[in-house]
């Protein structure tokens, strides 16, 4: 999706909203944040589902489509996670799928995830995933 | 804590409080009359004052300038959102000129004169209004001093003690950022500064005022600063209520490079603030100057360590305000604690100032939006208690008493919180405080100002 049909597509949910659920929103943020895109989406569907404005589901399906190319990570709630992941046959949490065998190597001598899986920073445990982006700006500022 | 500046000048400057000559004669009084050891502001002969000090003095009040204009417009204007960056950054200087226009009217003759009789404990008198008397006679040697720092001339004490002025109001800023009337701030931060901040400079820095009198130790405003501005910036939260989408939307920050640059000037500022709050060039400044570095090193790594610990990051916002948390910490301390003592101040600070900027702030359910109250209010009350517990009489000559400064601490939080909600409300008969809705949604730097900070 280009740039300008993503613009517009905003466009429309902002509208959309604003007229159905009264909520403002912002059109340029919602075009070019994931993370406010995401939550838009989900409003927007719940909206449809709790109050039968089934003319959002469209357009959120369109801006959700677009969220990939809005260059940020797209965060989804754990429970939404776990549903996927075991839709998709993973245990939640459990091990990786075995991958096929390297050919060898230097390579090879080093975990296959290398920094991304440093505890330096979270010496309880395992890593966090940074689901916290989520909320982070939400009601608090530290 | 003027009281103990003053013995310490006393002290410092031995030698001419003692000379028979015409140092300490007072304006009306001939000079060459016998030598009175001032009780208020007067005439002393040029060669009375220590060029040393002065020279010291004019510099600390350059940087405690800085730390406002820019230091806090940056720190502040980094936090907000893009569509409010001017509005918080044009608020900052529409009250460094209003705050200075009003402490030459008549704030500082409110603050820093003695008073009447019946009334001197808690407010100064008026003959300084306009800054009448404030005197540089050329020709006959003289020069006017105030009484609470004999040594330097008091145009230059009246210019450092306004850029202390400017900062307290300023600081109140970030609670009520976004969504305030700029007008209506101007007035409610004149008003404010004539009702609330000048009669508790009075009290606890003129040798007269009723927490002087009792020993309240207070270097360079832990409480007239920052227990002060954070109690108002509590009210301001409440009485304007959370910004739209506050708790539902994200409030992403402008520019956290620009809050770092902020820091950055507080931090080199506050060795004026401190150092310069010695009122003299001399050993005991240089005890403020480092014990102040100190601190804001510990309250940093402090800050940084309590959010690794629960978030399992250490932010820049975060490691930012923990060097804030420390110097408020150490402001009412510099000069009356070991370095020591200053790391632990530093540490309790980091610590306590991130609680109060995430668990109380939640408890209190105000939008602080920009943790005014959890960081200088908190970070205040606990250097003021530590001030009480740390302050080493080898260093001053005084003795710290825990009780002491917390009647202090609750005589400024509470004066402060009643009186900022009595000049919120006068503020809002006169104009509306908050903006409309629609304005608030497209952001003040458009809406009240038409200008944008840029992309």
């Amino acid at each position: 999706m280009s740039q300008s049909e993503t613009f517009a597509t905003a466009a429309h949910m902002h509208v959309l909203l604003r007229r159905k659920t009264g909520r403002v929103t912002d059109t340029e943020w919602m075009a070019t944040n994931a993370v406010y895109a995401t939550e838009i989406v989900r409003f927007a569907r719940e909206k449809a589902d709790s109050e039968g404005h089934t003319d959002l589901l469209p357009w959120a399906d369109k801006l959700e489509a677009a969220i990939p190319e809005m260059g940020a990570p797209v965060r989804k709630p754990l429970l939404q996670k776990a549903q996927e992941a075991l839709r998709a046959g993973q245990v939640p949490g459990g091990a990786r799928p075995n991958s096929a065998p390297r050919a060898g190597g230097f390579a090879d001598s080093v975990p296959a995830s290398g920094f991304a899986e440093s505890t330096l920073n979270n010496p309880g445990g395992k890593p966090t995933d940074g689901d916290e982006s989520d909320t982070r700006y939400i009601g608090r500022l530290r | 804590m003027h009281q103990n500046r003053v013995t310490h000048v006393a002290l410092t400057v031995g030698l001419p409080l003692a000379a028979p000559s015409s140092l300490w004669a007072q304006a009306a009084q001939s000079a060459a009359s016998a030598p009175v050891a001032l009780s208020a502001p007067g005439l002393v002969a040029t060669s009375a004052i220590s060029g040393a000090d002065t020279a010291w003095l004019m510099v600390s009040t350059a940087l405690v300038l800085l730390m406002t204009l820019p230091g806090i417009a940056l720190f502040y204007g980094g936090m907000v959102r893009r569509i409010n960056v001017i509005n918080t950054m044009a608020s900052v200087v529409g009250i460094a000129a209003v705050v200075s226009v009003l402490w030459f009217a008549l704030a500082y003759s409110l603050a820093f004169t003695p008073g009447s009789d019946a009334l001197g404990g808690f407010i100064g008198g008026v003959e300084r209004m306009g800054f009448a008397g404030m005197e540089y006679l050329g020709a006959s040697a003289q020069v006017s001093v105030s009484h609470i720092a004999p040594h330097v001339p008091e145009s230059v004490f009246a210019m450092f003690q306004l850029t202390f002025a400017i900062i307290t109001c300023s600081l109140v800023v970030g609670a009520l950022v976004e969504r305030m009337h700029f007008g209506a701030l101007l007035l409610f931060s004149s008003l404010w500064l004539l009702v609330v901040y000048a009669p508790i400079a009075h009290w606890v820095w003129e040798p007269g005022g009723w927490l002087a009198q009792l020993g309240a130790l207070d270097f360079a405003g832990g409480a007239v600063v920052h227990i002060n501005a954070g109690a108002a910036a509590l009210v301001c939260a409440y009485a304007l209520g959370p910004r739209k989408g506050y708790g539902r939307e994200p409030f992403v920050p402008f520019n956290l490079g620009l809050t770092m640059v902020g820091t950055g000037l507080l931090w080199v500022g506050w060795f004026g603030f401190n150092a310069g709050s010695a009122l003299a060039a001399d050993g005991r400044a240089g005890l403020a100057l480092l014990v102040t570095h100190i601190a804001a090193a510990a309250g940093a790594l402090a800050w940084m360590g309590a959010e690794w610990l629960a978030r399992k990051r250490a932010s820049l916002l975060g490691l930012c305000s923990g060097v804030v948390a420390g110097l408020v910490a150490i402001t009412p301390a510099a000069g009356f604690v070991s370095p020591r003592s200053a790391l632990v101040i530093g540490l309790v600070a980091g610590v306590t100032c991130y609680w109060g900027a995430t668990a109380l702030k939640r408890k209190l359910q105000a939008d602080d939006s920009l943790d005014v109250f959890g960081v200088h209010g908190v970070g205040g009350l606990v250097g003021a208690l530590l001030t009480g517990v740390f302050a080493d009489p080898a260093i001053s000559g005084v003795e710290g008493s825990v009780v002491t400064q917390l009647i202090a601490c609750v005589a400024v939080l509470g004066y402060s919180l009643v009186m900022s909600a009595v000049v919120l409300w006068i503020t809002s008969r006169l104009t509306p405080l908050r903006v409309r809705e629609s304005e608030e949604r497209i952001g003040l730097d458009l809406a009240l100002h038409n200008e944008q900070i840029g992309h």
